[in-house]
């Protein structure tokens, strides 16, 4: 049996001298599925995310993608960052941006060819966006903001992908844009795992969920994970799964 | 006479013989102005993306004790000798501003406010003390302060273009990692790049252009060189690429008009005028820009209204 694309074993971290953001975090991923990590507002979620990526430093544990560290890893793995930690300000046009995906196959002086230009073409395309190559950044839209740095992470043609909340604040059309991507990716049998926070969509878009609360409440199949018991345990009590808004949210543009 | 009254009599006279290169030195110091003035504005455009703006006038001033202590060590003004010592208390001081908010709790900008001052003062002491000591070739050492360009020897603007010239090769052959870096750390290290390595070198870079640029620019005013022609520049155009080079085109004018000036009024500080060249580039560039000056976009937004009573 090949190795999962995503072990995390025993994961425990902290920020400052407080109390363990995560504790002893353990689970494990298949391939070719589309899994969400779900829990509550500073249940971690984030924090997991990028431990994983080794993005904030781990008091102890181990993660391993396809049966080996991350560093032998790099080109397999490609992570999204949440939306609103980066500077929409600065000034680079949107082709630049899904450029940037290429850099990890580019030596520190190389340049992107003319072969990572199309690869380029072919990822704002399929998100839809590629009217949009020549556009400054800052005058994007939130969802298409998503969509380009969804663009960036598929050029680097990896076979996991890491994202941080890609839902959060998106119009509709990114929304389908996304899932749509969601579904090519796990027809050429890739691995997304996605921070996510709209409980009602979770079974929508996603067949895998770990249940998050600074420790891992179950993982596994969503019809096995997604039970009143186990959400009400990771949520806290009266907990009712109500429609969310925040997701649905549609933005200009 | 005072230096202004040589500026309004024989003004013309003295341009043009400055433009006919026929002072050999004169050539030299235009030169190495320009060369400052590119190296430092295209360095500095990415230490302001960064939000980082103020580290550099930090570095300038943290510059000043090594330059007093190699002088004491060595008794030399000699530029390899200056260059190091600016270098080593300048990375002491990076060092000192980068340590604090990590082992302590104060914040950033505190460190950075109090690296600035306790190193300038330290500076300032060494030198009012070398100022009382009875040794040869200490002349001009004050000079530092507020930059003399015309006070420079032809061996201190050779060390000062092959600097600049090996920082602006470095920028251009890591410019993709560098806007990358700047633009996105976390993603840049999920890519697998080494970035604390890209900025430490960048760190090094931004300590090179403020060290080679305290005899014409001087320790108190070096900050407005690196961060005036890149906020001006944005206002030329929304590509990083394209703003590099403009922020190069300023800041090589306002060298070479300072280096005129120097030429003109020897005795006078170069880097006062230097600044106010610059002042001036930035209000043009604010009044006048096509992409986000006042001017095109008053037009802009009157077509606008037009079309939209249409």
């Amino acid at each position: 049996m090949i190795a999962p694309p995503l072990k995390v074993q025993n994961l425990t971290m902290r920020y400052h001298q407080a109390q363990p953001v995560l504790k002893s975090v353990s689970f494990e991923i298949p391939q070719g599925h589309t899994v969400a990590i779900i829990g509550p507002n500073g249940a971690g979620k984030s924090t997991l995310l990028k431990g994983v990526m080794g993005l904030a430093p781990l008091v102890s544990g181990q993660v391993s993608m396809f049966g080996h560290p991350l560093e032998k890893n790099r080109l397999s793995v490609a992570y999204v960052p949440q939306r609103d930690e980066s500077d929409w300000d600065f000034p680079i046009q949107v082709m630049d941006v899904v450029l940037m995906g290429r850099q990890g196959h580019l030596r520190f002086w190389q340049r992107p060819s003319a072969s990572d230009r199309t690869l380029a073409e072919e990822a704002l395309n399929q998100l839809g966006m590629l009217d949009y190559k020549d556009r400054q950044i800052s005058q994007l839209s939130g969802g298409q903001q998503q969509r380009v740095f969804l663009a960036r992470a598929l050029v680097q043609q990896a076979e996991l992908y890491l994202m941080d909340e890609p839902f959060a604040g998106v119009d509709m059309k990114t929304e389908k844009a996304i899932i749509d991507l969601f579904g090519r990716l796990k027809q050429a049998n890739k691995t997304i795992v996605c921070v996510h926070h709209d409980l009602n969509t979770v079974a929508d878009y996603f067949d895998w969920v770990v249940l998050v609360n600074r420790g891992v409440i179950a993982s596994g199949p969503v019809n096995a994970v997604m039970t009143p018991e186990k959400i009400q345990q990771a949520f806290g009590g009266g907990f009712s799964m109500m429609p969310s808004t925040s997701a649905k949210e549609v933005k200009h543009g | 006479m005072a230096d202004w009254q040589v500026m309004s009599a024989d003004y013309w006279a003295l341009t043009l013989s400055f433009w006919q290169f026929e002072d050999a030195n004169a050539l030299w110091v235009l030169v190495g102005s320009v060369l400052l003035g590119v190296s430092a504005s295209v360095v500095g455009s990415f230490a302001v993306l960064k939000r980082q703006a103020l580290i550099g006038d930090a570095l300038a001033h943290s510059a000043l004790p090594g330059v007093m202590v190699a002088f004491m060590l060595f008794h030399t003004q000699s530029p390899i000798i200056m260059l190091i010592g600016a270098m080593v208390s300048s990375l002491m001081g990076f060092m000192l501003m980068s340590w604090l908010p990590k082992n302590t709790k104060i914040k950033p900008d505190a460190a950075l406010a109090i690296t600035l001052s306790l190193f300038f003062a330290l500076g300032l002491m060494a030198l009012s003390y070398i100022q009382g000591l009875n040794v040869a070739g200490k002349s001009g050492l004050d000079k530092i302060l507020f930059g003399q360009a015309a006070a420079m020897l032809p061996e201190d603007l050779i060390v000062l273009s092959s600097v600049a010239l090996a920082v602006l090769l470095v920028v251009g052959l890591l410019f993709q990692k560098f806007r990358l870096i700047t633009f996105n750390e976390n993603y840049a290290r999920s890519l697998g790049l080494s970035v604390s390595l890209y900025q430490a070198v960048f760190a090094c870079l931004l300590v090179l252009v403020v060290v080679i640029g305290l005899q014409i620019v001087g320790v108190v005013l070096m900050a407005a060189v690196l961060l005036v022609p890149v906020s001006a520049a944005r206002f030329w155009h929304p590509n990083l690429a394209v703003i590099l080079w403009v922020a190069a085109i300023i800041g090589g004018l306002s060298g070479m008009v300072s280096a005129n000036i120097s030429y003109l009024a020897p005795s006078a500080p170069t880097g006062p005028w230097m600044v106010l060249v610059l002042a001036g580039l930035f209000l043009l560039s604010f009044l006048f820009a096509p992409y986000q000056g006042w001017f095109f976009n008053r037009i802009r937004a009157n077509d606008k209204d037009l079309t939209d009573d249409e």
